[in-house]
């Protein structure tokens, strides 16, 4: 997905170039603030919170968005890091979330999520609601816990969800999301309504 | 008030939520849902983590977003969620909830695994 592209759907860029958090505090992109739901920071917030904000921003944006850097793992994910969401088998550590990602990157080529409200934080926490997905035109795929793809089906999966992570030390040890699987999986054919 | 969860159709109002809930028990006698962990709160907004779910013995129910059940069909359904809603001046005005809705709609019956070759 190009940054066109997230700007005409009304997401938001996490972090980015510059404006990590503006005045009013939105996460995003300067020039797509216009595009942004009402902030919702609290001025009380500590700069702690306002950090990890921060840190998941780079997070979405880099393990992600449409341009996937291997070394965000390296730099933002503790190195025994809990990776969790309801389509997926859980991953710990980093190896093994490289690998996650590598794989998904390798079936969906064009695999991008992106934010589609602020982030709301709150301690150790950060709560992110994001959109997203991509074509599966690249290798079988096997990750899904309730089905595996041959490879290259062409099928389309765009989808919804929301994720919470917590974070210790400058750094995310978990990272916990709920997918909207019954969109995801019916786009790619592994589930089907039964109609009474 | 918005109420919009992801298995079902969203409702809007005092009237409407009362018509929702009315019906959601009427179907599933013993609905209970319950949090799993701390909420978590920034300005306006409230995040909840839940599970809990029911069974259905009651009237035929057909708020499900998947397809309608017919009466009493005995099925039990028990899913998690997380939910943000928006507060403004002490009252909700919004709740928008995502459902683990594979595996509400397996449980009852209204989704089915397809294996892939």
């Amino acid at each position: 997905m190009t940054a066109q592209d997230m700007q005409r759907r009304n997401l938001l860029r996490w972090a980015g170039t510059g404006a990590v958090a503006t005045a009013a505090g939105v996460v995003g992109l300067t020039g797509q603030a216009q595009a942004a739901p009402r902030a919702s920071t609290d001025p009380r917030q500590t700069a702690r919170e306002q950090a990890n904000k921060a840190i998941v921003g780079r997070w979405f944006d880099g393990f992600w968005g449409p341009t996937y850097d291997p070394a965000i793992v390296e730099a933002l994910a503790a190195p025994d890091m809990l990776l969790q969401y309801s389509l997926h088998v859980p991953r710990r550590g980093r190896t093994d979330i490289r690998a996650f990602m590598k794989d998904f990157r390798a079936s969906f080529p064009d695999l991008a999520f992106a934010g589609t409200a602020p982030l709301i934080a709150q301690g150790d926490l950060v709560v992110g609601r994001w959109l997203g997905g991509g074509t599966h035109t690249g290798a079988a795929f096997s990750d899904f816990l309730l089905g595996s793809l041959p490879a290259a089906t062409g099928r389309k999966m765009h989808f919804s969800g929301t994720t919470v992570l917590r974070l210790a030390g400058g750094r995310i040890v978990e990272e916990i999301g709920l997918d909207d699987g019954v969109t995801a999986l019916t786009q790619l054919g592994l589930v089907a309504p039964i109609r009474a | 008030m918005l109420l919009h969860y992801s298995l079902h159709a969203p409702r809007r109002g005092r009237a409407d939520i009362k018509a929702f809930m009315a019906a959601f028990r009427a179907s599933f006698p013993d609905l209970s849902f319950g949090g799993t962990a701390e909420l978590i709160a920034e300005g306006d907004s409230v995040v909840g983590r839940w599970i809990g779910g029911g069974t259905h013995t009651g009237a035929a129910f057909g708020d499900m977003l998947a397809g309608p059940l017919p009466a009493a069909t005995g099925r039990k359904m028990r899913f998690s969620g997380t939910t943000v809603l928006k507060v403004i001046n002490g009252r909700i005005v919004e709740e928008v909830g995502l459902d683990d809705g594979v595996t509400a709609l397996l449980q009852l019956g209204l989704l089915r695994i397809t294996v892939a070759a």
